[in-house]
């Protein structure tokens, strides 16, 4: 009688032991999707840049691995200052980000809660518009308005802002302007999407707690803002500091940057394995940049700002 | 800054909408051929990034030249037969072209031929940038998708002839060639006779200047280092271009300089002429002269010759130390499809009358004997015919010298170890 | 019937005079006047869309009245900002700072108004005890319960001592069983703090178990205003009778007088006035209705009915009768006598004329009872 009794309670038991064992499983065979694309396009072209950096050799005769690390001690000690296109570059892209706050996020402010839902979509891809041309094509752009002949130099030089035959172009001005605005959406897209998750109760409930129209602003919207101001600089300053495009087309002389060190590393001199060095290099500076960035703000130990 | 950047304006980008009130042209455009800059270097890159994951290691593109110098050409010749079709990839607006963007030359060919032509005028954008797109394929021994291309002479070319990715031309295939090539063309210094290549145009770089922006007469290298043209001179980031400068005005033929030539060459650029310089263009560099950005400029002669009609105060000089003459050539990659259709094009584009009509579109310097008076009696176009920018007297073109001529990887590091930095600066 | 009559307006801690509210063509709240006591716990109930919410917030500030005055302790706050009201509002969703912990959302208004911090923090933990929440201010509030959520919100508005706080359905999002406790907590506190609440809620049981006073709205008209109890026994309208509980409606005037139900018989309400006109109904809660052996009853406020369904309840059992000229009828019988019960039987109905009342006729007088309970 027992073992009749315990026979068919057993195998249920199983089944729902498979079951529990397949619902732990599901979620991590999904995720598997999404890793396998992080280690496609982050990890492998990080580790195979890193190897590349480390090996020697020449187009011609091929690249070896020879864990040759002093690869990184020659960018900084060599005879081209890559130093100094670095800290320009980070230069560049740090004040191009500053920049980008600062206008973009009027704009999404404005877009997110001043504006009928009718007006946020048409506001909305007036901003992303500048992405239906090409980057370059838009930098280029850009080249044809600050340009002698360009209608804002005539402007400016009719203003008598300008001297004759002045432009701003060729000047660390000019990238960092191009830059800012190439990557303009990047800044206002995020932020206005944080804004727009803010519940508008907050901003009544900060007025109804005697706050004005400025503490709402920066005791509210801003903190709350925070997370797509941090996106946003992800992308601009990623983007910019590593970006050859600006510098070439509205730069001169004197602003050469890491972006086009490391396309004449790899296109001109043909040393695959400084252009990885400076790669892996500048990826591993943003690194710890973002990563202190977010160890700052990411604790939110905010006491002190009250 | 790449190794050889012809970018803008080499094709008749401007000549075809300044002169469009003449002659009506489709345009280019510009614009495409920088777009495209950036998508092909991308390319490259991930290509290569691709191939170390698979191996910790690169390998290396001259293994399979050995093969390429065992080749019977003459049998490789005699093993292919015709297609009816080819592919051609070019720099942008370098071809004559009607207003509804077909080209007539192509057509004709066509016609006559029965070969249909593949034509991609946006497929070179620079010479590098285009190295680093079809070397992977070449290394592969894989077709790249054309079977014929232009490449400028200098390390590129250099590679591509070392590293056994071209087919050598067989003599017996083009007999127009042997016939009507200039004999400035026949045997080149970076390609003993025109065994890989065939010239595609010929062109002269030397200086252009916006005459009612500058003091004096600009004659020389040597004028561009006066203090008062400072920050109003640009010059080419091309390292062949640049590099040749610095040598003429040391009185070294380029094409025979050495390494302590290049070094003085470069302490020039760097220490004279470096400081009066605004900008090292890699592109762009006829926009920004044309909205007069800068009053000085090292130009290309086409180029100027094209945009004269709307800028007349624009001239263009001959410097006294020397100017740069560089050669685009059709070259046939060993990988090819279609060789003997390409090489039938090649054979039927050294006719005078082809090439002339492929010429009065282009205004640079046909390679084509005979082009020059076919234009002026058959097709009559006296302002081409006349400039001494497509045609310098004899005395001027003593003055012509080709690029320093690279043979080998040491030397071409060598090479870039010391004119590099006069472009990157500090 | 006996109430206080409600504060003169320059006693009162709100009073709205002839207030309204549009929206386009819309009018959300239509000539409201309303005064409520200094202290006084006061709810204002009705239906969703009936311009409660809207008129809870003009009074805090966050909308403007399209006409009409909104007097605060006296004074008219009409076109005053909200951060400069002493008014303080608990919100349907809370509405507390994601990004502060729950001590620095309690400070928050305390820290406008120029509080020092580490005084405001004091303050704040006092705030905390009394809403039960001691030791939670270094959490953040997305730690907490729905409930604990509420409690703070009542803190942060609490510790500001506003002269009125507005309490927008606030339990709204709370369970059953939390939302009895929170009942009687907040009553405790409102009775600890003394301060005026105006408590919006379309919960009616909710609004009678906390309120000293209620009033009901619809359609933007305030309907009725007095203790829950008077309005509940004698609400002034067929539309309050049924929103606060179940209500049998029967027509008067269609045989006879004016008073006079369909089958001739006589009713009576004790100290109202008799209805002049036609068209008037009686109304009669379920629970006042005594059913009895058919015959056994007479005199006014009685009838026959036939018994078409019965529900055992437990503690009470629900009877579904139809009255001789058609009209349903609901009654809460306490001591079920099985025999009487019994559907298809004629009984007598009869009710007191103390628990019953005339309402007025309405073109939109719900006659169905149990929906808008």
């Amino acid at each position: 009688m027992t073992s009749a009794t315990t026979l068919p309670e057993a195998a249920p038991t199983r089944r729902v032991r498979l079951e529990a064992l397949r619902r732990g499983v599901t979620p991590y065979l999904l995720s598997i999707a999404g890793f396998g694309w992080l280690g496609f396009f982050f990890v492998i072209p990080l580790v195979s840049g890193l190897l590349v950096s480390l090996m020697t050799g020449n187009p011609d005769q091929g690249y070896v691995l020879t864990w040759n690390w002093s690869v990184y001690a020659d960018l900084f000690t060599g005879p081209t200052p890559y130093w100094l296109y670095l800290v320009r570059s980070l230069t560049y892209g740090l004040s191009a980000t500053a920049f980008t706050i600062i206008l973009a996020f009027p704009v999404a402010y404005f877009i997110a809660f001043r504006v009928s839902a009718r007006w946020k979509t048409t506001l909305l891809a007036l901003v992303m518009v500048t992405f239906f041309v090409s980057f370059i094509i838009r930098t280029d752009m850009w080249f044809y308005l600050l340009g002698g002949n360009g209608p804002i130099t005539r402007v400016l030089v009719h203003l008598h802002v300008l001297d004759h035959g002045q432009t701003f172009l060729s000047t660390p001005g000019s990238v960092i302007g191009g830059m800012v605005y190439n990557d303009f959406a990047f800044m206002v897209l995020p932020i206005y999407v944080a804004m727009e998750r803010i519940d508008p109760r907050l901003h009544e409930a900060s007025n109804d707690l005697f706050g004005n129209r400025a503490n709402t602003f920066f005791r509210v919207t801003v903190p709350l803002t925070r997370s797509g101001v941090f996106s946003g600089i992800l992308l601009v300053l990623i983007d910019t500091v590593g970006d050859p495009v600006n510098s070439s087309i509205l730069g001169g002389k004197e602003t050469y940057t890491i972006g086009q060190a490391i396309q004449n590393a790899y296109f001109t001199t043909q040393q695959y394995n400084v252009a990885a060095a400076l790669s892996t290099l500048l990826m591993a500076i943003l690194g710890i940049i973002l990563f202190l960035y977010a160890r700052v703000v990411g604790t939110e130990n905010i006491e002190d700002l009250i | 800054m790449s190794a050889d950047d012809k970018l803008n304006g080499r094709g008749a980008l401007d000549l075809s909408f300044l002169r469009g009130a003449a002659k009506p042209r489709a345009t280019g455009g510009g614009m495409s051929r920088r777009n495209l800059f950036r998508g092909a270097g991308a390319v490259a890159g991930a290509g290569a990034l691709a191939s170390v994951a698979s191996a910790c290691s690169i390998q290396g593109t001259q293994t399979s030249a050995t093969a390429a110098d065992a080749t019977d050409w003459y049998a490789w010749w005699a093993g292919k037969k015709l297609n009816g079709q080819f592919s051609f990839d070019n720099w942008a607006a370098y071809i004559d072209q009607d207003k509804n963007g077909n080209h007539p030359s192509l057509d004709t060919f066509t016609k006559k031929t029965g070969i249909k032509v593949t034509y991609d005028d946006a497929a070179v954008t620079d010479t590098a940038t285009y190295y680093g797109k079809i070397a992977p394929s070449l290394a592969a021994g894989k077709p790249i998708g054309a079977d014929l291309f232009v490449m400028t002479n200098g390390w590129e070319f250099t590679e591509l002839v070392n590293n056994g990715y071209v087919a050598a031309l067989d003599n017996k295939l083009r007999p127009n060639f042997l016939r009507n090539a200039d004999e400035s063309v026949l045997s080149p210094s970076y390609d003993f006779n025109s065994t890989y290549s065939a010239v595609w145009q010929s062109g002269y770089t030397g200086i252009a200047y916006h005459s009612d922006l500058v003091d004096g007469e600009i004659t020389s290298w040597e004028d561009l280092t006066k203090a008062q043209y400072k920050n109003q001179v640009a010059m080419f980031g091309s390292l062949d271009e640049l590099s040749q400068v610095g040598l003429l005005v040391n009185g070294v033929t380029p094409s025979s300089s050495t390494k302590s030539d290049w070094e003085d060459a470069a302490d020039w650029l760097t220490n004279k002429l470096s400081p009066n310089v605004k900008k090292f263009y890699d592109q762009g560099y006829l926009d920004a002269f044309k909205s007069k950005q800068m009053a000085i400029t090292q130009a290309w002669s086409g180029d100027i010759l094209a945009i004269q009609a709307n800028f007349p105060k624009v001239k263009f000089v001959f410097p006294e130390e020397g100017f740069g003459v560089w050669h685009d050539n059709m070259m046939i990659p060993v990988t090819a499809e279609n060789p003997l259709d390409a090489m039938t094009w090649i054979n039927y584009y050294y006719q005078t009358s082809v090439a002339s009509v492929i010429e009065d579109w282009i205004w640079y310097k046909s390679p084509v004997v005979g082009v020059r008076e076919y234009i002026r009696k058959v097709i009559d176009d006296p302002d081409y015919v006349n400039s001494e920018l497509a045609f310098p007297p004899s005395d001027v073109l003593a003055r012509a010298y080709e690029y320093v001529s690279i043979k080998d990887r040491t030397t071409y590091d060598t090479y870039t170890s010391i004119f590099n930095p006069v472009v990157q600066g500090s | 019937m006996s109430e206080a009559p409600p504060p003169s307006s320059s006693e009162a801690a709100i009073s709205l005079r002839g207030v309204s509210r549009r929206f386009g063509d819309a009018i959300a709240v239509n000539n409201l006047e309303l005064d409520l006591a200094q202290g006084e716990f006061f709810a204002l109930l009705g239906p969703s869309g009936c311009g409660k919410t809207t008129t809870l917030r003009m009074v805090g500030g966050f909308e403007l009245p399209s006409t009409g005055r909104i007097y605060l302790d006296g004074t008219d706050v009409t076109a005053l900002p909200s951060h400069k009201r002493d008014v303080n509002t608990v919100f349907q969703s809370y509405a507390l700072f994601p990004h502060l912990t729950v001590a620095e959302n309690v400070i928050y208004g305390l820290r406008r108004r120029g509080t020092a911090k580490k005084e405001a923090f004091t303050r704040a933990e006092e705030y905390l005890e009394l809403v039960g929440l001691t030791g939670f201010g270094k959490r953040r509030p997305t730690q907490l319960s729905g409930g604990q959520q509420q409690r703070v919100a009542l803190a942060r508005a609490l510790v500001n001592h506003p002269k009125v706080l507005l309490l927008d359905e606030p339990m709204g999002a709370l369970d059953a069983q939390i939302r009895k406790t929170m009942q009687t907590e907040l009553k405790r506190i409102q009775r600890e703090v003394g301060i005026t609440f105006l408590y919006v809620t379309h919960d009616q049981a909710e609004a009678m178990s906390m309120a000293d006073r209620l009033a009901v709205m619809n359609k933007g008209r305030m309907e009725d205003i007095g203790t829950p109890a008077r309005v509940y026994d004698h609400p002034s309208t067929a539309f309050v009778a049924s929103f606060l509980g179940s209500c049998n409606v029967l027509p008067l005037g269609t045989e006879g007088g004016p008073t006079t139900l369909p089958d001739g018989s006589a009713t009576l309400v004790e100290g109202a006035t008799a209805p002049a006109t036609s068209g008037w109904s009686l109304g009669v809660r379920p629970e006042r209705v005594n059913l009895a052996e058919a015959g056994t009853v007479s005199g006014p406020n009685a009838t026959t009915a036939t018994i078409t369904d019965v529900t055992y309840l437990g503690a009470v059992s629900e009877v579904h009768l139809e009255t001789a000229w058609g009209t349903p009828v609901q009654v809460l019988q306490q001591r079920g006598d099985a025999g009487l019960l019994v559907p298809g039987r004629q009984v007598a109905m009869s009710w007191k004329a103390d628990e019953c009342f005339w309402l007025p006729p309405e073109n939109e007088t719900p006659t169905t009872q149990e929906d808008a309970a």
